[in-house]
């Protein structure tokens, strides 16, 4: 048990020094990891905030309360809390997107979420810190142009290209509790800071002597606060001696987002290089509206050792107002649906071998996504299949995950995109503050 | 016993294979993460972040001046001649020049004039001639009346000189020649030569003004070169000659405007006789972005006008234009060649003149804004007349324009 208590301890410490520069994937990164070549339109690809316990499955799990990993998308679950939970988790996934014309691949590397929940009265009152990725916007670009010949002051054409690399997303820090009323009613609540960064370097390199490159780098900062509300219950033996039904929604409501940006650009100035400010904006103190979220779901275990889950997302995009770019009535209401099934083969009394000791999950969803492009719905279709390896000790895991998806079209001269990821968390369970009694 | 072992083994391994996952998982990612070509997909709907663009800003404020001091004094050319252009008008120029009294040259005195000899050589640019290449130029060698310096002698400024020639030489198209000096002259100049007062330089300089070189016909102008053109003594006896060179030189010339100048046309002629004043308005708003890649100053040469020469007469070739970057207040006495300078040769396929602009326009956006303007002769530092003809702010296909490439950074995503 030391032994991987220790191994868990190291692996956790090595990954955290080895992409500490690219925490949750939101900070400055000059290797521009790419990812989805959607995530270049408004604040980016949104994320779900999901169980570690149930990510193999692609739902949020909303409905789903594991007692060894702590939960993240319905804060209703945390006065459910037996353990001191804490879990993190990193993700690749490899974009593989074609047009009509031509193909690209892109991987992305990246820390998910932190997620920590203490039980302040074991199985009645719990706290949960988290922070997480709301968004992600990565991506990398190149566009082969020309100004043709007399639109560009000489006789011949003058062709360019143009390099956009694009990083940053928003995030929330978030400080929530939860309390078990009954059995079949709990309640949670979470308030959060929203942040984050969205930073686009725009590379332009001329095909002709005489031309000096033009780059220059668009940064727009956001902050905001959001609140969030969340309902769980259980119900036993519906149908049978062993079964359970439980059920879990989440509200997050709309969050109002000061934003600003700044653009600036390096010259030559007299005989120095020099990085100077050239727009500057509050937009008027305009607010971005970060749309309300709302997840439903169920999940019934006919037996302990298999359970059945399912839930449906909704997002109100239509109530982004995109008023920092130019581009108009690009996002659309997004709902997710989502259905899995866990299997624990290790709740089976009298078996107990390596595989016997693992949980297995799989799930498929299909999200209708956020964006409306050319009158086409950028959705997502996504397969998830995954496995834990618990210590026989503590609970304490490791989750390995795989998910295919396609997202996207190449109708319209759109982009559809292969996505083949694979993402590992590490939940450690311990017994804190907990008094032995001795007999 | 042997199952009990067998689940201890088995146990085992379980173990290992469990401390080993996470480092393989971990391994197993980065490796996953390597393999990246990003290409050009989403062409059709990513907009250009950049929106790179090209526009032309007509320059309205282009004048001439004709009262910037330019000196003429030691250059590698001094020129002299008489040539009516039919298309920039009237050229009259001519020349002075004082030999060395130096006793450097392996000669330290002068015999009587009955005993010693004196000549002058010539070396010229026939390559430079402007005018009648095929005519003969008559010039007379004239004493010039009063005090010189080459170092203040303006260009626009025609010698005064004698009614009486000194001698007289032709120039058709040789490159060297010499001319023979009469004893009279040989006699005022030994006694400069042969004195041995303590500032006997001085004193030549002073007394002695030199020779002024006047065309007596319509022909053609001619650049005498300063290095080549020497005074030849010697004593009798002597086996050659030796060779003195010329203390000083210099030239003035003025031109006439023509009788018709057509109205978008502006005469530019060396030496700043004529300059163009070219000031356009730069600052972020007439050059539409602050992020620019290329800014020009183009300036048009005529096409029409200046081909209608007569058959072999010629204009010497414009090796550069000259464009320099000044104040108006640091033209007051005169340009200092080689500083903020911008050297132009003709761009043959639109017969313009373009000047990459972009380094200052970035000192004006980013940094001070100089207040300057930009004044424009053809080359002007070697002696040699040269003219042109340039559009200005009358013509609409070919007045001067900076042309601008950049890229808007409006937000597109």
């Amino acid at each position: 048990m030391q032994q991987i208590k220790l191994t868990l301890v190291l692996t956790v410490t090595l990954a955290g020094f080895l992409f500490s520069g690219n925490l949750y994937g939101q900070q400055q990164d000059d290797k521009a990891r790419s990812g989805s070549i959607y995530s270049y339109l408004g604040v980016g690809i949104p994320e779900s905030k999901t169980n570690t316990g149930i990510s193999s499955i692609g739902l949020t799990g909303v409905a789903v309360n594991d007692m060894y990993s702590p939960g993240l998308s319905n804060p209703g679950v945390w006065g459910n809390t037996y353990f001191t939970k804490a879990s993190g988790d990193f993700t690749i996934q490899n974009y593989k997107a074609k047009d009509n014309t031509t193909s690209a691949k892109n991987s992305l590397l990246e820390v998910g979420t932190l997620n920590i929940v203490f039980p302040i009265s074991k199985n009645r009152l719990g706290i949960s810190l988290n922070l997480h990725p709301l968004t992600r916007s990565t991506f990398r670009t190149f566009q082969l142009t020309e100004l043709p010949p007399g639109d560009n002051n000489s006789p011949d054409s003058l062709s360019y290209g143009e390099e956009n690399k694009g990083y940053g997303g928003l995030s929330q820090f978030e400080v929530g509790f939860g309390w078990r009323l009954i059995d079949q009613l709990s309640v949670g609540y979470a308030t959060s800071v929203i942040f984050g960064e969205i930073e686009n370097q725009t590379s332009v390199i001329f095909g002709t002597n005489g031309y000096d490159n033009i780059a220059f780098n668009r940064r727009t900062s956001f902050s905001g606060w959001g609140h969030r509300f969340g309902l769980y219950g259980e119900f036993k033996n519906l149908l049978s001696s062993q079964d359970r039904l439980t059920y879990g929604a989440a509200l997050s409501l709309s969050a109002k987002l000061e934003a600003e940006q700044e653009t600036t650009t390096d010259r030559v100035v007299g005989n120095s290089l020099e990085t100077v400010t050239i727009g500057e904006t509050d937009f008027d103190g305009r607010k971005v509206t970060y749309p309300m979220e709302t997840t439903v779901g169920l999940k019934y275990n006919p037996r302990p050792s298999i359970g059945i889950v399912g839930d449906v997302l909704y997002q109100e995009w239509s109530e982004y107002d995109n008023f920092i770019s130019t581009r108009q009535d690009i996002t659309k209401d997004r709902y997710k649906f989502g259905l899995g099934m866990r299997y624990m083969p290790y709740k089976i009394e009298n078996i107990d071998s390596f595989l016997s000791n693992t949980k297995y999950r799989a799930g498929i969803t299909y999200d209708t996504g956020h964006l409306e492009l050319q009158g086409k719905n950028i959705s997502t279709i996504m397969g998830s299949f995954g496995f834990s390896i618990l210590s026989p000790d503590t609970r304490s895991s490791i989750d390995i995950t795989f998910e295919y998806g396609i997202r996207g079209t190449k109708d319209e001269g759109l982009v559809r995109e292969e996505i083949f990821g694979m993402n590992v968390s590490f939940n450690l369970t311990e017994l804190m503050f907990y008094r032995p009694r001795l007999r | 016993m042997l199952q009990n072992i067998l689940k201890k083994i088995t146990y085992g391994n379980i173990q290992h294979i469990r401390k080993s996952l996470p480092a393989v998982a971990l391994w197993v990612l980065v490796l996953a993460g390597c393999s990246e070509d990003p290409g050009v997909v989403g062409g059709s709907f990513i907009d250009e972040s950049s929106e790179v663009y090209s526009d032309t800003l007509n320059i309205e404020d282009v004048r001439t001046t004709s009262d910037i001091p330019d000196f003429s004094g030691n250059m590698e050319y001094f020129s002299a001649g008489w040539y009516n252009d039919p298309a920039l008008g009237e050229f009259e120029a001519v020349a002075m020049m004082r030999p060395s009294i130096s006793q450097s040259y392996n000669i330290d005195s002068l015999r009587e004039v009955e005993f010693s000899d004196a000549r002058l050589q010539f070396v010229i640019n026939t390559d430079k001639f402007y005018g009648d290449t095929t005519s003969t130029t008559t010039f007379e060698l004239r004493s010039v009346t009063h005090i010189w310096r080459p170092g203040s002698w303006r260009s626009d400024s025609l010698p005064s000189y004698g009614n009486t020639a000194v001698q007289e030489f032709e120039v058709t198209n040789q490159d060297t020649f010499e001319v023979n000096l009469p004893d009279s002259w040989l006699q005022e100049y030994r006694e400069y030569f042969n004195s041995d007062v303590a500032n006997r330089d001085s004193v030549y300089r002073y007394n002695y003004n030199g020779m002024a070189i006047v065309a007596q016909n319509q022909s053609k102008i001619v650049p005498f070169n300063r290095q080549g053109t020497r005074l030849m003594v010697k004593n009798e006896g002597d086996t050659a000659y030796k060779k003195l060179p010329m203390e000083s030189v210099a030239f003035g010339f003025n031109r006439r405007e023509p009788a018709q100048m057509d109205s978008t046309l502006t005469p530019l002629v060396g030496l700043f006789n004529n300059a163009m004043i070219v000031n356009p308005e730069l600052n972020q708003q007439t050059l539409g972005s602050q992020n620019l890649s290329r800014v020009e100053l183009a300036l048009f040469k005529d096409q029409e006008t200046l081909v209608n020469l007569p058959v072999d007469h010629v204009r010497p070739d414009i090796p550069e234009m000259r464009v320099y970057r000044r104040s108006p207040d640091e033209v007051t006495y005169g340009i200092g060649r080689e500083s903020r300078l911008y050297r132009v040769a003709e761009d043959s396929l639109d017969n313009s003149y373009r000047v990459n602009l972009t380094s200052y326009v970035n000192q004006i956006l980013y940094g001070q804004d100089p207040g300057v303007q930009f004044y424009v002769v053809p080359e002007s530092s070697s002696g040699i007349i040269y003219a042109t003809l340039l559009y200005n702010s009358k013509s609409v296909e070919f007045r001067p324009k900076v042309l601008i490439t950049g890229a808007k950074t409006e937000s597109v995503n």
